[in-house]
């Protein structure tokens, strides 16, 4: 089952994706929004897997509220207009519903959502260990095992037990590699695995005994934790 | 001398047909982006089976008849002027949330009075752009007295504070309606906008002589 919701300023325009919702088994449509703060308040405490949005709204463009979410669901963008879907092109959206659309066109986008939704489930199940080069070998990396990731000019250090290890690499080549759910950036330098977190505050985080602080342009980690934390 | 008038007589007549030209021009730029959306909202109440579905049709047929046909002639009734802009703000109304109040009035003899058309539209156009807002509220009031042989017209919005990056072609409407009023109604329009208190205000008067 998808739980999705739809953010809309046009009541009208969500009663017709709250009829169409209904005829869709694998489709759960928890709520819907005129009121974009109303819908990103929801989204920072409930978990998602596809957001219906619309990019012409008045408060605020549905393209911009996507890139402004710290946790990001799969998206489905709605317009009425040629020229503003091709804004969303620029954020990865699973489709664009040119309005009004039919049933059928709205159907396809969302057995796309379920297909990449399924697609990513299958991939976080298979990476489990990934390989990094060290010392001209492939050495293979548990990610249960790591303990925190610190960039070195161009080498990563790997905290790993018994000794940490060396990799040539960027942080954000990285990063890119890590499962997002389970991983995440906090600071210019470090990489941590959220599950291995014992003690985080605004400014830095505990984790595997080292401290290690949170970047200022990293501050949205912060929300991100407490959310994590409130859910467990 | 003849040959001098005739020449003159021409250079007036190409003068008034490049006036005609410009005024029909500038007359056909009515937003298609509320046409677009009003057909939108007509779907989404059929889908929906919405009881209003037959008369938002009817209200959008009519404004078209409007707009296509009724507005080529140079004036129009001061009443069916009315009648389209409260067919305006109808549809205006089914797309929008609660969050936003809108009034209409009207006052004054409507009856035996001619204008050109489309001249308050803009007005009404920009309103509902920047005056709507999901999250707070907001109100737009509009006004259109009728007294002796002149027009008072006037928009009220609350101004929102939007985050909306989107360009688009406002201004154009605007600017065209300011250049019709200097070529129809020279020296005989008062055209004020202002702003106090977060609200948009624009008074429009108009001399029908």
């Amino acid at each position: 089952m998808m739980k999705c919701i739809a953010v809309d300023d046009e009541p009208l325009a969500l009663q017709v994706i709250t009829k169409y919702c209904e005829k869709i088994s694998f489709l759960q449509l928890e709520k819907v929004f005129t009121n974009t703060d109303e819908a990103k308040e929801y989204l920072q405490h409930n978990a998602v897997d596809l957001i219906f949005l619309d990019i012409q709204m008045p408060d605020i463009n549905g393209v911009q509220f996507y890139k402004n979410l710290t946790v990001k669901p799969q998206v489905i963008f709605t317009t009425a207009f040629k020229d503003y879907a091709v804004e969303g092109f620029n954020v990865d959206a699973i489709d664009y519903l040119l309005k009004p659309f039919e049933y059928d066109r709205f159907l396809k986008a969302t057995y796309k959502a379920k297909e990449y939704l399924e697609f990513l489930s299958s991939q976080e199940l298979q990476l489990n260990s990934l390989y990094v080069k060290v010392n001209y070998e492939m050495m293979k990396i548990n990610l249960k095992d790591i303990e925190l990731i610190e960039a070195l000019d161009d080498y990563i250090k790997i905290y790993i037990k018994p000794t940490p290890v060396l990799t040539l690499m960027t942080l954000k080549s990285m990063l890119d590699k890590l499962p997002p759910k389970e991983f995440a950036r906090i600071h210019r330098s470090y990489i941590v695995p959220l599950s291995k977190i014992e003690k985080f505050s605004k400014n830095k985080v505990t984790v595997a005994g080292k401290e290690v602080p949170i970047g200022s342009s990293y501050s949205d980690v912060y929300e991100r934790l407490i959310n994590i934390s409130g859910h467990m | 001398m003849q040959e001098w008038k005739k020449i003159e007589d021409n250079k007036e007549q190409i003068e008034r047909e490049k006036i005609n030209t410009e005024l029909s021009f500038l007359k056909s730029q009515i937003n298609p982006h509320f046409f677009f959306n009003t057909l939108n909202n007509i779907y989404s109440l059929a889908i929906t089976e919405s009881k209003d579905t037959a008369s938002a049709v009817m209200k959008l047929s009519s404004i078209m008849r409007y707009v296509l046909t009724d507005t080529q002639n140079n004036k129009v009734p001061l009443q069916s002027e009315v009648d389209f802009i409260t067919n305006y703000i109808d549809l205006q109304l089914v797309r929008l949330t609660d969050k936003v109040k809108v009034d209409f009035l009207t006052g004054g003899v409507l009856e035996n009075k001619q204008i050109a058309p489309l001249l308050f539209i803009p007005f009404i156009e920009n309103a509902f752009k920047y005056g709507i807002s999901t999250k707070d509220e907001s109100a737009i009031e509009i006004k259109l007295v009728a007294k002796n042989e002149a027009v008072h017209f006037s928009v009220i919005n609350t101004i929102v504070k939007s985050g909306n990056i989107i360009k688009d072609t406002t201004g154009i409407g605007i600017n065209n309606v300011k250049r019709r009023l200097e070529l129809l109604y020279q020296h005989k329009h008062k055209l004020t906008t202002a702003e106090n208190n977060n609200q948009f205000i624009v008074h429009l008067d108009i001399d029908l002589t």
